[in-house]
């Protein structure tokens, strides 16, 4: 469990490629594992909206919390748990699932976490979850609107991963983009205001294969804002015709990899040669007991 | 009054509007009503408070902050006390108490009674009080103090849960012990299938993860499911001592709520004023006067809009100095000359006063007007839509008869007649008729008591009854300095924008009071330094010496 270490004192977005990749269970097991350090800071930015966790049947996102932990969600919410709760804000906004809350775990039990519709109200909750007093935050979310709310702050991601036959080469296809983007360099720190040497192209938005194709043969560097920007896989990636740079970084704090019927050795042979292989966590609740 | 955009955009108050910027939500709601006083007595209620926050501002700079933070934080209030049912529900009450508790202690006695500021309420607040915390806590849950049984039942469930805690804490160490399996972070685990299957079926619940493996989930002992029935049991009993506790603090709420509602009043006409106040000190306005002496008076007014510019462009600005004692005015002059600008000061003015803000000028006396119209061309971005399709002309005419009818119908209302702002009138149609247009507005204005008229015009040939009209001329160019410049430069290679640049840099933005409409023949010299071939400009000169013997 020592990939749970570097998410201490940290503001983490579990992320995954696709629905049902088994992000809440993985949250639940790393809330669990922090609070044993200080208080945890939970929100939710997933926009998913199952009600169950397909890949381990379980009911979701209810998501357990103890004395202590800070969350941000409805009133609603709130209302239908058992647990006690401090209400420390109300922001002003509401969802169609009430009105956005942050709040206190007085007495822990399970609680719903729904996060807000826009970015920027997301933005504002989370801003106001990571000043409250916990220790570490975790928020469980998807890629697109994870990179429009954290420009203030500095973040990390865990990618949870689902592997299966079927989807055996997307997955290694998912850690080959991945380890590929953790290797691309920031936006040196003359150039964030927008002074581009010649040549510099800024795309404020999505690096497409298209756009790949119709750059300038004098481009000599593209800036983009961050790696969920890039819609490209790992061999255009890798064969790119000029530099390229990200205004902001994300460091993979972890890739969870959860398979089934996949031969883990193979698989992990496979990904051997990767930059990111060191922070790969194959199967985190399979018990290796002798 | 409802002001128009187009009114809006002409009078350039998206700058100012962008600049006034109140702290709670009660002032924000005031801001986005745009609110245009009515009433003499009204508004200069509204300057007393913002003469009063200017007070405060100069008097009180280090509780200024504070009184800003405060006001940002008061929650709205927008719902029934009976309404009240949730801890967020009474959360919002304290939060505006608290902090509405905040700006009472930070006012000076005067400014709150100016405001009617007065905290009554601390009885409520210290009943909503659930920490232990300092004041201006305003986190709220409903904690044991509120009630025996709540106490009560609270204290059961946390020794309910303490035991089962001390029981899995066990029971989960036991097995780590017996199978070697870590569940301490964990409610499953997946095994393989020969692991799985060798585990007890009376300790363990499996289900299948894959072709190979279970997940494996504890079968958690009868002496914990007890605990869990247990539990709901107390979970009932809790549900129903909040019921009552929520009951309780709806009636208390119920019978302080008219002076939330009060408080709620005072604090949207305190951020106003110190919204409005603030604005005034960054731009040196003046308080406005209402008089009989004078239809609209000002003296070195400023359009902010423009002055901003000026001063970010660095050029000179030229404020405005002008006297309307006539229900019909004209101003004219050059081309570029400033007639346009003119009458956007006079509505930004006018509009700023009736609004309840200060003035940016050394003196602003004017009439207390019903309404403020604007006739002339859209400002960008601004579209008439029930009008599309007409001609510019006719959009004219439309809107200055619905201007004229609305004034018309508003003075039999309240006696107070409106301001009408015309700019550059039948300016698409042919001169004679334009001018005949413009001369029988003018005395329509003249002969009426609904409105007073304000027209900027370039044509010269209007007919108007002696004594009638106000007649105010933009100066002009400095024909001497302008030759002077242009004699030494060719102007080759320069931008339209720097041209324009020489012009307003020559041009004398001064409202000079005349008697009559003068010739005013500025635009061929204009026109020479904006870039217009030399051979039109010779050309246009033959002519005009033909038509003008000069």
């Amino acid at each position: 469990m020592w990939f749970l270490r570097d998410l201490d004192k940290e503001t983490t977005f579990v992320v995954g490629a696709g629905k049902n990749a088994g992000k809440t269970t993985f949250l639940n097991l790393a809330a669990r594992y922090l609070r044993r350090k200080g208080p945890v800071g939970l929100a939710s930015i997933g926009v998913d909206g199952e009600g169950r966790d397909l890949v381990f049947g379980t009911a979701k996102p209810h998501i357990p919390v103890e004395q202590g932990d800070v969350i941000v969600t409805t009133d609603t919410a709130l209302a239908a748990s058992t647990g006690v709760f401090r209400v420390l804000d109300i922001f002003p906004m509401k969802t169609v699932l009430g009105r956005m809350v942050l709040a206190q775990v007085v007495r822990g039990d399970f609680v719903e976490l729904v996060g807000p519709d826009t970015n920027s109200q997301l933005a504002l909750c989370i801003n106001a979850l990571r000043a409250s007093d916990v220790r570490s935050v975790l928020i469980d979310g998807a890629v697109n609107r994870m990179t429009q709310v954290s420009a203030s702050f500095h973040a990390g991601i865990v990618d949870v991963i689902r592997v299966n036959p079927a989807s055996q080469t997307a997955a290694e296809e998912r850690l080959r983009f991945l380890s590929a983007t953790s290797l691309l360099p920031l936006l040196p720190q003359e150039h964030a205001t927008g002074n581009f040497p010649q040549g510099w192209i800024d795309i404020d938005g999505a690096l497409t294969p298209s756009k790949l194709k119709n750059l300038s043969k004098e481009a000599k560097a593209v800036v983009v804002p961050n790696f969920a920007s890039l819609f490209l896989d790992s061999r255009q990636l890798a064969q790119l015709p000029c530099s390229l740079y990200l205004r902001q970084s994300f460091p993979v704090r972890a890739i969870v990899v959860n398979a089934w019927d996949v031969d883990e050795v193979a698989f992990v042979q496979r990904c051997a040669n990767l930059a990111l292989h060191s922070r790969m966590w194959i199967n985190p609740y399979k018990e290796r007991i002798a | 009054m409802k002001i128009s955009e187009a009114l809006w955009a002409f009078a350039g108050m998206d700058v100012v509007y962008d600049r006034y910027t109140p702290h709670s939500v009660y002032g924000k709601k005031n801001k986005e009503a745009r609110e245009f006083f009515t009433s003499v007595l009204d508004v200069n209620a509204e300057y007393d408070r913002v003469e009063s926050a200017l007070n405060f501002l100069a008097t009180h700079p280090d509780k200024v902050v504070g009184v800003l933070d405060a006001l940002s934080r008061l929650p709205q209030i927008s719902q029934l006390p009976q309404q009240f049912v949730r801890s967020p529900d009474v959360f919002i009450v304290k939060k505006f108490l608290v902090n509405f508790a905040r700006i009472c202690k930070a006012l000076p006695h005067t400014t709150a009674t100016d405001f009617g500021v007065d905290f009554r309420s601390s009885e409520l607040l210290a009943f909503l009080e659930t920490s232990n915390a300092q004041d201006g806590d305003e986190s709220f849950y409903l904690t044991e103090k509120f009630s025996v049984q709540l106490a009560e039942v609270r204290k059961e469930i946390r020794s309910l849960d303490a035991s089962e805690k001390s029981l899995r804490t066990l029971f989960i160490e036991k097995i780590q012990r017996e199978t070697g399996i870590d569940f301490r972070f964990r409610d499953f685990v997946v095994l393989s299938l020969d692991k799985a299957r060798a585990l007890s079926s009376v300790l363990f619940v499996l289900e299948p993860f894959d072709s190979h493996h279970f997940v494996v989930r504890l079968a958690l002992p009868p002496e914990l499911m007890d605990f869990a029935v247990q539990r709901e049991a107390l979970l009932v009993r809790e549900a129903r001592a909040e019921e009552k506790v929520y009951a309780c603090l709806c009636e208390k709420i119920a019978v302080e709520f008219p002076l939330l509602q009060d408080y709620c009043a005072a604090a949207a006409r305190l951020d106003t004023a110190l919204a409005k106040a603030r604005l005034s000190q960054e731009f040196g306005k003046v308080r406005p006067q209402f008089g009989e002496s004078a239809f609209l008076s000002v003296v070195e007014g400023r359009f902010l809009p423009l002055s901003i510019r000026c001063a970010a462009e660095d050029l000179r600005y030229w404020p405005l100095t002008l006297d309307i004692q006539k229900r019909a005015n004209v101003v004219f002059g050059s081309n570029m000359g400033g007639k346009t600008v003119v009458l956007q000061s006079l509505a930004l003015f006018q509009l700023l006063a009736q609004m309840g803000f200060f003035v940016p000028a050394d003196s602003f006396v004017s009439m207390f007007f019903e309404n403020i119209f604007y006739v002339g061309a859209p400002s960008a971005g601004i579209t008439v839509s029930q009008q599309e399709g007409l001609s510019g002309f006719g959009q004219e005419i439309g809107e200055f008869q619905l201007s004229w009818e609305n004034a018309n119908a508003a003075s039999k209302n309240s006696g107070l007649a409106s301001l009408i702002l015309v700019d550059e009138f039948a300016r698409t149609t042919n001169s004679v008729e334009a001018s005949a247009l413009l001369g029988a507005v003018l005395e329509e204005f003249s002969q009426s008591e609904v409105a007073v008229g304000v027209v900027s015009t370039h044509f010269m040939d209007i007919k108007i009854e002696n004594g009638a009209c106000g007649f105010f001329r933009m100066k002009g160019l400095n024909h001497h300095g302008f030759a002077q410049f242009c004699s030494q430069r060719t102007g080759d290679g320069e931008s339209l924008v720097e041209r324009i640049h020489r012009v307003n840099r020559f041009m004398q933005y001064e409202v000079l009071v005349e008697k009559g409409l003068a010739p005013v023949r500025d635009a061929l010299a204009i026109a020479e330094v904006l870039g217009l071939s030399p051979a039109i400009i010779e050309k246009a000169k033959r002519h005009m010496g033909e038509k003008y013997g000069r």
